[in-house]
């Protein structure tokens, strides 16, 4: 068979292995392997016509490329947020921009009959999606047109429905952890109330969980909106009882305060989001006036996600490809690998759209005292939901 | 045992300013030689904010503002970044009157105090003879102050900045340009994935060498500092270069934080200024993010480039000490512990040219060090230079007063 794979949304810490163990077992089954570079950007933009276009989107895949890939975080295919289904006019190659071409409604074109066009000239029979729901989303479009796909979730956030873990959540709650780790000297050393932002969209869940390996003091999370008076008075408690003399808290980029709205900025992309972030910043100007103390904020952000993937990110980024490989080896198509359970298996891709992953607010934070709360361990999968 | 009979000397030691890797080896190197020497330390807390808070009544609770160091308590203190003293901007010669301790405000009612009377009291009151503060420029300008005022001081540079005049090193840059490289490496599969310009705002103040550095490491593409005003064009043309020109279609920007645009001042992060007159920085990589790119497209066949923007900030600072900041931090502690032990006094322990030395204090509060543009930086290609090697000390910028 001929089996194409691409990369989309934000990168991640543990796609490179995944595309590696891919390419290794398709050339060992006996396929053949095609990367398409820059998400389904690389679909959209590839123009058979042009003799320089296959050298810009495409990358025929062997043992010697991958062979050290595994080595490094990020996406050696490279990323993108095209959405081929919603195509901005900003996005839309010249090649599909002939004479008659104008968009299907002000700015947004579906160019999915393009992206069949082009999977057939490549003749390909399967493709490989690694993205979270965005990405998957328009992969499972592509399902439901008729070609054959298979779907692996990561994301950095581990918000993709149908799947307890997605890659990338590891590596960047263990970054979280060490970062907080390392700026305990500083918070400490000046006696402040830290203010750690961390990526997370909006789900909770890399702020609860880093908050909760990290002990940290308090953890705002996105699903929660909070009162900054009553956080305050937290923080100096915290603050007045820790024999150095300080409190750290973490918060979401998507948290907002009681009354209050998402903080956010830019440009949407073409999933119609836009960029969070700042709420820390706005938070720590409000404790300062409430808790008459000094703040130091830090955005952990694009850190979260920087460098090579921790084991976890390894170990899901191999056995996800190897699921990927199990269900195409069985002509099971339209399926998303995941790992439920504990278990690694595998759902229908279509589940992406059936729900929302949030953190589970009752069972693991208090919405009282602003922390996680974790005490029914027993049956829940390695990474508490 | 020189520890069990009455102390040959009692020496007082804090940390003022911004804390950084590298400190506690400091205080552990002075504690451990003066304690072997016969000397007793007093670690006073929290920068000059411990001594200047002190009640001078046997019966009160001063533990708050100081306590006696012991092999132990600094053995253990010394493998960790930050200072267990812990550190504070206070600045007794100028203490706002919101500022004044409590017990002091009868006595100090002026809008702004200078509480130096006080501090030398506080010193007798605990016996201290000599006293080595550690910090940056404000800091020990008020060592300089005490100096004036009879008291017996020695010092030791620190900032992260590596700005502190007299010394071609102060404790914590080498942790801080380390960090610098380790982080913008680990962040360079992100650029590459997302094929972006990215744009790092380092801190710095008012000296560039946390950006020059890094940048010479081969840490980034380009870095602006805050002794250039850069052209903001020519930073977006070089860029979108460096960019096309990498095969993974990605570039680098280590902006300092007190970087200014050509005709344009320094960007503050809030609007209150500390004891030492100096205002928080920050928020110039927002502006050269955003500018970069609205101006990309031009250069890039009429199609912007997406950028990452990210502040590195304190985590530059965090964790650990390097091998340079837990050398240099023993042997500077050392190097004050031979000056005293030959009584003298009023100097600044250093490196200079590539050595271990010491300089007369006040060469802190009289020159500046920034980086020497026509020496150091290219003002064409908003990089460093990179030649004239030969004879040149470790970290290649010296300190050479004019």
């Amino acid at each position: 068979m001929n089996i194409g794979i691409l990369t989309g949304g934000g990168d991640v810490p543990g796609l490179n292995p995944c595309i590696k163990a891919v390419v290794n077992r398709a050339i060992e089954d006996g396929h053949s392997i095609l990367g398409i570079r820059r998400g389904w950007g690389g679909l959209l933009n590839y123009n058979p016509a042009d003799e320089n276009s296959a050298a810009k989107w495409l990358m025929p895949l062997d043992k010697q490329v991958v062979r050290t890939v595994d080595r490094t975080g990020g996406t050696f295919l490279h990323t993108s947020r095209t959405n081929p289904g919603k195509a901005r006019a900003a996005d839309t190659p010249e090649m599909l921009r002939d004479s008659d071409w104008t968009p299907d409604s002000p700015d947004i074109t579906d160019f999915t009959p393009h992206i069949l066009e082009n999977l057939a000239h490549l003749k390909l029979d399967v493709l490989i999606a690694i993205g979270g729901d965005d990405t998957l989303s328009y992969a499972h479009r592509l399902h439901i047109e008729g070609f054959p796909i298979v779907a692996v979730p990561k994301t950095m956030d581990n918000d993709v429905f149908g799947t307890d873990y997605c890659i990338g959540f590891s590596t960047a709650v263990t970054r979280s952890v060490n970062f907080i780790r390392n700026l305990r000297t500083n918070v400490g050393s000046h006696e402040r109330i830290g203010i750690i932002e961390l990526f997370g969209r909006n789900s909770g869940e890399t702020s609860l969980i880093s908050a909760y390996l990290a002990g940290v003091d308090r953890a705002i999370i996105s699903e929660v909106p909070f009162d900054p008076e009553k956080l305050g008075a937290l923080l100096l408690e915290d603050k007045n009882s820790n024999p150095s003399n300080y409190a750290l808290m973490t918060i979401s980029e998507g948290a907002t305060m009681i009354g209050g709205e998402i903080v956010q900025y830019g440009e949407a992309d073409a999933y119609g989001h836009k960029k969070l972030g700042g709420i820390g910043a706005i938070t720590g100007d409000m404790l300062k006036r409430v808790t008459g103390h000094k703040m130091m904020y830090q955005q952990v952000g694009y850190l979260m996600r920087s460098g090579a993937p921790d084991s976890i990110d390894l170990m899901v980024g191999f056995n996800f490809a190897n699921m990927a490989m199990d269900l195409i080896q069985a002509d099971q198509f339209g399926r998303m690998v995941a790992l439920n359970d504990g278990k690694y298996t595998d759902v229908p891709a279509n589940i992406l759209s059936e729900g929302v992953k949030r953190v589970d607010v009752a069972e693991l934070y208090d919405v009282n005292a602003y922390r996680p709360k974790v005490r029914h361990v027993k049956d829940k999968p390695m990474f508490l939901y | 045992m020189a520890n069990a009979s009455k102390p040959k000397g009692v020496i007082g030691i804090l940390t003022g300013g911004g804390d950084v890797p590298g400190l506690n080896p400091a205080i552990r190197a002075v504690t451990i030689r003066a304690i072997r020497e016969g000397y007793q330390v007093i670690g006073l807390r929290r920068g000059w904010a411990g001594i200047t808070e002190i009640v001078r009544d046997k019966k009160a609770d001063n533990s708050a503002h100081y306590q006696v160091l012991t092999e132990a308590v600094v053995n253990r203190a010394g493998r960790t970044g930050g200072t267990f003293l812990h550190t504070s901007r206070t600045r007794p010669s100028h203490m706002a009157k919101e500022a004044v301790p409590n017990h002091l405000k009868d006595t100090y009612k002026e809008e702004i105090n200078d509480l130096t009377p006080e501090v030398l009291k506080n010193l007798e009151f605990l016996g201290i003879d000599y006293l080595i503060p550690i910090g940056g420029d404000d800091t020990l300008s008020y060592g300089v102050r005490l100096y004036q005022e009879g008291m017996k001081v020695i010092a030791i540079p620190k900032t992260m900045d590596n700005d502190v005049p007299g010394t071609d090193y102060c404790i914590g840059f080498s942790t801080c340009v380390s960090r610098t490289i380790e982080l913008t490496n680990s962040l360079r599969t992100s650029a590459g994935s997302h094929e972006r310009l990215m744009v790092l705002e380092v801190f710095g103040r008012y000296a560039g060498f946390t950006a020059m550095l890094p940048t010479m490491a081969g840490a980034a593409n380009r870095c602006v500092i805050p002794e250039h005003k850069f052209d903001i064009e020519q930073l977006t043309e070089l860029m979108v270069y460096d960019r096309n020109k990498n095969p993974s279609k990605y570039a680098i920007v280590l902006v300092s934080e007190g970087s200014m645009f050509k005709g344009g001042e320094m960007i503050f992060a809030d609007g209150a200024a500390d004891a030492y007159g100096h205002k928080k920085l920050g928020g110039i990589g927002d502006l050269v993010s955003s500018e970069l790119k609205a101006r990309s497209g031009k250069y890039n066949n009429g199609k912007p480039v997406n950028i990452i923007n990210q502040r590195l900030g304190y985590m530059v600072r965090g964790g650990n000490p390097d091998a340079i900041d837990s050398i240099v931090p023993m042997a500077y502690g050392n190097l004050a512990l031979d000056l005293l032990l030959r009584g003298i006094h009023g100097r600044l322990v250093v490196l200079k040219n590539g050595r271990y030395d010491n300089m007369p204090l006040d060469v802190i509060a009289n020159n500046k060090k920034l980086v020497d543009i026509p020496k150091h930086y290219n003002t064409e290609r908003l990089r460093p230079h990179y030649k004239s090697f030969e004879m040149k000390p470790l970290f290649l910028m010296t300190s050479e007063m004019e």
